[in-house]
């Protein structure tokens, strides 16, 4: 049974599709360390399912592949709702209800998480393939390094703390 | 005279799956074109499946459209089925259908409440319906969630399941865990009596062409997998004989091939067609339900296949709490074929429409060559006709109203682009 107290980290992505993958990269490896009151899931991005996933918790963790037109492997962090997910971010999602989508609809629902981070790594390849490219990898396993940071931190501090 | 020209443009036609593309062209105030344009890439799937095992077919189709999989799944582990002389029945054909009611009511509640509600009641998506009517939109979103735990409980995973394979399933689902199920199904037969009842008090347009509608029609139960190809125009066919009757074009505007029937062109498949074909195998609880909604046994008012699908969504639950209440696990999940060389046609019944599969096998089980006809292919004449004659009936209203409407237009088909071959550009053009 999962603690909704807890955090709960998403990642995003299909894994056959290059740098696509690099949510479920994260997700998987953070599976890894058993990390007390930190569920983790993975999930291909459909709308209403991260909104059913993240309902009830009130720290939730995303980890996504995005397209901004930034160096590959930079790290975009987005606090919502201080900060609006940009919809553009997101080309690949072939879902009728994207993640940018599924917060604006929990946002008008009033079902959204206290606290929710969507960490958007800059893809640079999302041609057909199970590899990350280097800049991609690098820049998820800061990543991963930093959460077990903050997660870690959340549970001795009792709140999120930024990464 | 002056010349008056005039063009709407909407870029991106949101609440469809997929990419595509519409040019209607008007002068002297008459519709001169319609296009329904698909631009999207083909995907090539009938020519990969060629050289692989008869027992890949349900995976590799399954990843055609990830809110119809099991459809692909159906219409192909019959068509394998139906090549190497395997019956799959009992309990595993309940399952199947099990399945299959899991994703109607997850695609008809995602299109019902997300997709085509925020039409009729004047919002630019379900987001803006959010705010105005949280309740109706978290009852739609509960409703999908029960269809998904349908499929996943059963199939394995929500989106392109594993579970199944040709000759059944690789492992059934325990007695105890699907009456443990039950108990949100009894949920949602409340929930979509309150959904029929929603979209009953819709407005919609008046609006009705005849259409030829073709569908599956069983002798003993509202069609899923299984029966003869109908329509209200004489025909009732095997499905083996489905090529004689129906063909696919070719046309300029559209990566997907177009269907028609041979001879007599366009025809509607979907809620619409199987509504009107199997009124009759309805549940008694769904027909009363419909009648009382304002549908009577026929309808032609193609907006109004909103109250369809939430009819057939209703039927969906019935259907599943009766397979439920009957289920006994069986010995065996699977039963046992022996690859032949061989040809097979399964269809099946998507929440769009009827979906074809053939398949040619030679002795070893390899795939030789493959046909899917989607039912989004089939209907494309049928939006274009719809097109044709709806903008001069409303050619009063407002540019920006015509455009919407448009839009609608498409959107009670429930198309689904990516299936056919994303994004649906609209243009209106007034000369």
């Amino acid at each position: 049974m999962i603690n909704k107290s807890g955090t709960l980290v998403i990642g995003i992505g299909n894994e056959y599709r290059g740098d696509d993958a690099v949510g479920l990269y994260v997700a998987r490896k953070l599976s890894g360390f058993r990390l007390q009151s930190c569920a983790i899931k993975e999930s291909p991005g459909e709308g209403t399912y991260l909104m059913h996933s993240w309902e009830g918790f009130e720290h939730v963790i995303i980890i996504d592949a995005v397209k901004s037109a930034s160096k590959p492997g930079t790290i975009h962090r987005i606090d919502i709702p201080r900060q609006e997910i940009p919809s553009d971010w997101f080309p690949a999602s072939s879902h009728l209800i994207s993640l940018p989508e599924a917060i604006k609809l929990s946002q008008a629902l009033g079902t959204l998480p206290a606290s929710l981070v969507v960490y958007g790594i800059e893809g640079n390849l999302f041609d057909t393939g199970v590899k990350l490219t280097p800049p991609v990898k690098e820049a998820a396993d800061s990543l991963i390094a930093a959460l077990l940071n903050d997660i870690s931190s959340r549970k001795e501090n009792g709140r999120p703390t930024p990464c | 005279m002056k010349e008056k020209t005039k063009s709407i443009k909407v870029d991106y036609l949101a609440r469809v799956e997929g990419e595509g593309g519409l040019h209607v062209k008007i002068k002297d105030g008459e519709v001169t074109d319609v296009k329904f344009n698909i631009f999207e890439p083909p995907r090539f799937f009938e020519a990969f499946l060629r050289g692989r095992m008869y027992t890949e077919a349900p995976d590799i189709t399954a990843r055609i459209c990830g809110i119809c999989p099991i459809a692909y799944q159906m219409s192909s582990v019959h068509a394998m089925e139906n090549a190497l002389g395997a019956k799959v029945d009992g309990q595993l054909r309940a399952l199947r259908r099990l399945i299959y009611c899991g994703e109607w009511i997850e695609s008809h509640a995602l299109h019902v409440y997300m997709l085509h509600a925020p039409d009729f009641l004047g919002y630019e998506d379900a987001i803006l319906m959010a705010k105005d009517h949280p309740e109706v939109v978290k009852q739609g979103l509960e409703l999908k969630k029960i269809g998904n735990e349908l499929v996943t409980l059963v199939g394995g995973r929500e989106i392109h399941p594993i579970n199944v394979k040709v000759g059944g399933f690789y492992k059934t689902p325990d007695k105890k865990d699907l009456k443990k199920f039950a108990k949100k199904l009894t949920w949602a037969q409340g929930a979509a009596h309150d959904m029929i009842n929603f979209v009953s008090k819709l407005k919609f347009p008046d609006f009705a062409p005849k259409y030829e509608y073709v569908s599956l029609r069983h002798p003993d139960e509202y069609p899923f997998c299984e029966g003869r190809i109908v329509s209200n125009k004489g025909i009732d066919i095997a499905i083996e004989e489905y090529e004689q009757y129906f063909e696919e074009q070719h046309v300029r505007h559209s990566t997907s091939l177009h269907s028609s029937i041979k001879k007599r062109g366009a025809y509607s498949t979907g809620p619409m067609a199987r509504y009107n074909l199997n009124f009759d195998k309805l549940y008694p609880v769904a027909q009363e339900a419909a009648l009382k909604a304002g549908l009577k046994e026929k309808c032609d008012n193609p907006f109004k296949s909103i109250i369809v699908r939430s009819v057939e969504t209703l039927q969906a639950i019935e259907d599943a709490l009766k397979i439920i209440e009957n289920y006994e696990q069986p010995e065996k999940p699977s039963v046992e074929l022996t690859p032949k060389a061989s040809r097979g046609c399964g269809c099946s019944e998507a929440p769009r429409g009827s979906l074809y599969h053939r398949y040619s096998l030679d002795d070893q089980g390899l795939i030789l060559d493959a046909k899917i006809v989607p039912p989004t292919s089939q209907n494309q004449k049928i939006i274009e006709s719809d097109l044709w004659k709806f903008v001069p009936k409303f050619m009063k209203l407002s540019h920006d109203e015509l455009t919407w409407k448009c839009e609608q237009v498409i959107r009670n088909y429930d198309p689904c682009i990516s299936c056919s071959c994303h994004f649906l550009k609209l243009t209106v053009e007034r000369e």
